[in-house]
This record gives structure tokens, sequence and C-alpha cells, in this order.
């Protein structure tokens, strides 16, 4: 024994004056960084102007429609649209976002719509940063809502009801056209291969496909699944695609006519496969009546223009 | 006793097989797939369906089948375990990390899937391997390097699908197994992997016997054991990795099919070989049937099925202590 030479009752002092300095070292080690909060204070300038964190693309979106993408600190790396975005520094995936770099950014508010967990979004309000959450996927007329929300939150209510009346109009005028319109049976395709997804009729793309005079074969499906049985037995007139991730729509087209069953499916032998932007029809924000007219044209082809 | 079971056992096999083609979310109906089969339908869609989507897929069910539960008798006779299998033991977790991997990396197009299936294979297999023909090594010791085996794997799954959430539904495929895609191609290859598989398999059935003996009857009787073993489990292995890399995991198909077989004809490998592999048949295409019919407009995974189907027999087994072969 080390300690041999001691009498017992130092030994026991000696213990115990060990386990007090080891019990204020792990006390220091979680006190100090709580302690040095306040220390890293705003700078004056910053305090004064609202900073947001985007946690959602079509959020980044529509706070540049509004004119105020200045206010951005951060984004995801999802959030690719309008290009001055990409300069931001990002926090991660939708999935699996680094709370760490989020709290770094010092943001007042983050912005989230959706995929983003609670837990996350608790923990950052436990940071003391204030969360707007809008969850508003389920149909089109909620992008109104949801620009609607932002615009009031960051004091721009009149630049939003503006856009959300151009938008208004150009859906007007969208429904309008293709109400005269033949009607097309169409499969929006999502993935295919060993799991086949597509728009089914409980999600707002469907919507949208109703909207620009198209019948959605999926409509009877629930959550983004169907069945290739389904897909052959109710040949589509057309296919409408969107790119694979990772892939060029090159690619995604080879790759799907190159597979059956879909290479016998009638619209792909006639070529009735038309590629639309995936992102801006996924992205419920400013741009989505855009995406309802390019869908339109995806649809129905020469006769839309 | 064998060769009526054999006979009732491919029978049922073949009528689940008719059963299985009129199912399924087109609603085709009984009198129009038989229309269909013989040739004098008009729809030709349903004649697609019937003859491009269901029957490959039964075709495929009925040959994975096969493999897998030959597989499961290989594994069990030459490790000397009657609770040892492809699944359990963690290999076609190694298979399907393969794949994930070369998905993942982006050389799947480069390798093949089939290819990769078989490296990730092959890994645990040498892994299991040596662990499990260690002189003396206990079942329970073999049992829980699968369990690890299964745990690392897994573990390495759960990463890739979370550092690739794009990809995280092709990379879910593969853990839990489905016939959706199956075509002739692949029944083709399938085909060849059970001739490649099956044949040697049920030649060495006295190879087998002597391998469940202690090594030194093995010995006596002039068998080069270590070789036949090698031999023996390359093989299972390649067919579980061609299985895995076209279909995805799909469990306790070789656990369930030998033991049944082992039940009602006893140990001896040249009696319950072929019954095991139309057990095995019998049951995949039974599992995948209900695959397709238990959701309205899509795809349950099968290896949820078989799973469901196999692990409280292995429980079962563990409980009552039947480490020995019936």
């Amino acid at each position: 024994m080390l300690y041999a030479h001691y009498s017992k009752g130092a030994r026991v002092m000696f213990n115990r004056f060990k386990s007090f300095v080891l019990i204020l070292l792990v006390s220091i080690g979680i006190l100090a960084p709580l302690l040095a909060q306040p220390l890293i204070e705003k700078n004056p300038q910053e305090v004064a102007k609202l900073s947001i964190v985007s946690l959602a693309p079509n959020a980044t979106e529509t706070l540049y429609a509004l004119g105020v993408g200045d206010l951005l600190v951060g984004r995801t790396d999802y959030c690719t649209y309008p290009e001055e975005a990409l300069a931001l520094p990002s926090i991660g995936t939708l999935y699996n976002p680094s709370l760490e770099k989020l709290v770094s950014l010092q943001p007042d508010l983050a912005i989230s719509t959706a995929f983003v967990s609670d837990e996350l979004l608790l923990a950052l309000e436990n940071a003391g940063i204030e969360v707007l959450t809008l969850n508003l996927q389920e149909t089109f007329g909620r992008t109104y809502t949801l620009i609607r929300e932002i615009a009031q939150r960051v004091n721009k209510v009149k630049e939003g009801e503006l856009i959300i009346l151009t938008m208004q109009n150009q859906v007007k005028d969208v429904v309008e056209k293709a109400r005269t319109m033949e009607k097309k049976r169409v499969y929006f395709m999502v993935d295919f291969g060993s799991f086949d997804g597509t728009a089914t009729g409980d999600t707002y793309i469907s919507e949208m496909l109703g909207m620009v005079g198209a019948i959605n074969i999926a409509q009877e499906a629930t959550r983004w699944t169907y069945s290739k049985e389904l897909l052959v037995a109710n040949d589509p007139d057309l296919i409408v695609m969107s790119k694979r991730w990772g892939q060029t729509e090159e690619e995604t087209l080879k790759e799907f006519s190159n597979t059956k069953p879909y290479s016998d499916l009638r619209a792909t032998k006639e070529g009735n496969l038309v590629f639309v932007d995936s992102d801006m029809i996924s992205r419920q924000g400013p741009r989505s009546a855009a995406a309802l007219e390019l869908l339109a044209q995806a649809v129905h082809g020469d006769d839309w223009l | 006793m064998r060769k009526r079971l054999a006979l009732a056992l491919a029978l049922s096999t073949l009528l689940l097989g008719m059963v299985s083609l009129t199912l399924g979310p087109a609603g085709i109906s009984l009198s129009d797939t038989l229309l269909n089969l013989t040739g004098r339908s008009v729809n030709a869609s349903q004649q697609y369906i019937i003859f491009q989507l269901r029957l490959p897929r039964v075709l495929t069910a009925i040959l994975c089948g096969t493999i897998l539960g030959g597989a499961g008798a290989v594994f069990q006779a030459v490790l000397r375990n009657p609770m040892a299998d492809p699944f359990v033991l963690g290999v076609s977790a190694g298979a399907s990390f393969g794949v994930a991997l070369s998905i993942t990396l982006g050389y799947s197009a480069f390798l093949g899937l089939p290819f990769s299936a078989l490296l990730g294979a092959l890994a645990t297999t040498a892994l299991i391997f040596l662990v499990g023909t260690k002189h003396k090594v206990s079942q329970t010791t073999l049992l829980l390097t699968g369990v690890a085996a299964n745990y690392i794997l897994s573990a390495g799954m759960t990463l890739l699908m979370f550092l690739n959430h794009e990809q995280y539904d092709r990379i879910l495929f593969w853990t839990l197994g489905s016939f959706t895609s199956s075509t002739w191609a692949q029944v083709l290859f399938m085909v060849l992997c059970v001739l490649l598989f099956i044949v040697p398999m049920r030649l060495s059935h006295t190879e087998m016997d002597m391998l469940l003996l202690d090594e030194g009857s093995a010995l006596a009787a002039g068998l080069p054991l270590q070789k036949i073993r090698i031999v023996l489990l390359l093989l299972a292995t390649f067919a579980v990795a061609t299985c895995v890399a076209f279909f995805g995991v799909i469990g306790f198909i070789g656990l369930m099919a030998p033991h049944m077989a082992r039940l009602i004809l006893g140990p001896k490998h040249s009696k319950m070989l072929l019954p095991t592999c139309l057990f095995g048949s019998f049951l995949l295409l039974g599992s995948d049937t209900l695959a397709r019919l238990l959701l309205p407009t899509g795809e349950m995974p099968v290896g949820v099925i078989t799973s469901i189907l196999g692990a409280p027999l292995f429980i079962w087994m563990l409980r009552k202590g039947r480490y020995a072969y019936v």
C-alpha cells in the first residue's frame, strides 16, 4: 500500500480530500460554460435586427421573396433557392441538423415547416431561440397561410399580401385554362424500383394535379406508396417524373425506361414521360403558383402554349 | 414417408402458387386468371400483371425459399449447431450491408449488387467459420457471435441510412426484403443459383451426416472434413448472398424449414434435405402472398412476415432446450 505509513485516520482524510477535489473539478467543468455564456454578448448593431435560421427550403424562399433575405444567418443543405442563399452557412440536412452549429449562429428565430424533430425544436426553445413551426403541407391553399404567417412575423404584411394576390391570380388563370383542356390520366412518379412512391390522393401534389386538369391514377392510394400491379392495371397516359437524388434527368430517364415493368408501360413506350422541377413543386412557397403552371405545361405539352 | 411428404409439399406449393397468382391489389378474379393462364384473355394489362409481375414473383419466392431452407440445413450441419442459420448468424446482414455500402459509396454500378452482397456475406461467414469450427466451441458462443455480428452490421446499416437520408428507402429495402420487383432475368439467375447450390448439397448428404458426428469418426471414415465444410459453407454463402442482393434480407426460413423437415423425417440428410428445400419454398411463397395482401394499395416487406413467423419458433426452441438435432 502506498499510504501504509500514514495512520488510518490520515488515510480516510486523504481519501475524502480526493473525493472533494474530484467533485470540485466536475462542478467547474459543468458550470463554467453556463457562467461563461453572458460573456459572448451580441454586437449592438446585430441586436436591433431580427436574425433568422431557416430550417426549411420553402421558408428560405419565402423570406427572400418578402425582401428580407438579409435577415437570414443560416440555412439547411436543402435551401438551394435563390442562389444568394447558398452563401449562408448551413446547419446540415433537415433530418440531422447540427444543434451546436445552429446555436452558434445565435439566431433570434428559427422557422421550420416539416421533418424537423420535436426534440430539436424543444432544444432550440430551451436555448432561448424562438421557434416558428408551420406544418401546413396538407393542401395547396395552406401555402398562402404559410406566406402570411412568415410575413407577419417579419413585419412585411403588405409585401406578403401582394405575393399572395399575384399567386392567386396566376393560379386562377391556370385552373380556368386547364378546365378547357382534355383530361389526362397521370402518374406522378416520386420513386421507383424496389419501392414505388407517388403523390397519392392524400397529398397536395395530387390536389395540384387535379387543378391542372389531370386525373391522378393514384387518387385512391394513401401515404405516398403505390404498387406496380395497380400502375400497370391503371395504365396512365402520361408519367410526370422527377429526377432521383444524385442523378441527372437523363440518368433517371434511362434507368426508368430500362427497368421492368416501367419499360413496358404504354406511357414509356410512347415517350410520354415528362420531367418537372420537383423542388419547385414539393416546396410550398412563393414559387408554388409558377410550379402549378409548370405542372400544367408538363401535363398538357404543346396544347398549353 | 419421405416421398409422400415431398409430393404433398410440392403439390401444396404449386397450389399456393396458383392461388397467389390470383391475389393482389389489382384484383383479378379467379376465372380471369384462368383465362389468362390458358392464353384466352384479351385484357393486355391483366396478362401483363400475371405473366410479368406475379409469375416471376411467385417463382423467385419459391427458388429463394429453396435456397434459404437449404442454406439453413448446411449451416446447421457444418457448424454442428441446430440453431445456426445465415440470418441468425448475421451472414444475410453482412450481404445487405455490402449492398448498402456500395449504394452509399456509389460503386454499386461498378461492382454490381450481387457481388457487393457476396463480399459482405463472405466476410461475415469467415468470421463465423473461424469462431464456429474451433475445437470445443460451445453452441452458445457461436450464437452469441452471430448476435454480435448482427449488432455490428445493423449499427452500420443505421449509420448508412442516417448519413444518407435521401437513399433511406432504398437502403431500408435491403434490411426488410421484398419480391415486388422480381423479373424473369432474376428467375433465370435464381434457377442457376439453385442448381449450383442444391445439387452439390444433395450429393454430399453422407458427408453432412458425418459432419454431425464427432471429428474422430468422420476422420476415421476417411473424410477430409475441413475441405467439405469450407466448400459447403461457401456455396451456401454464395447462394444466400444472391438472394439478399436481389430481394433483401429474409429471416428465419433457414431455421424453420430444416426443423420442420427434421421433426417429421429425422436428422438423416439423405431424407430431410429435399423436403427442407420444399418447406422453405412453401413458407416463403406463403409469406410473400401475405405480404401482397395485407395492405390494400401498398406492399408489406416479406422479411417482416417471416420474422413474425420464425422468431417465436426460435424462442420456443431455445426455451425447450432443443440445442440438439431432433
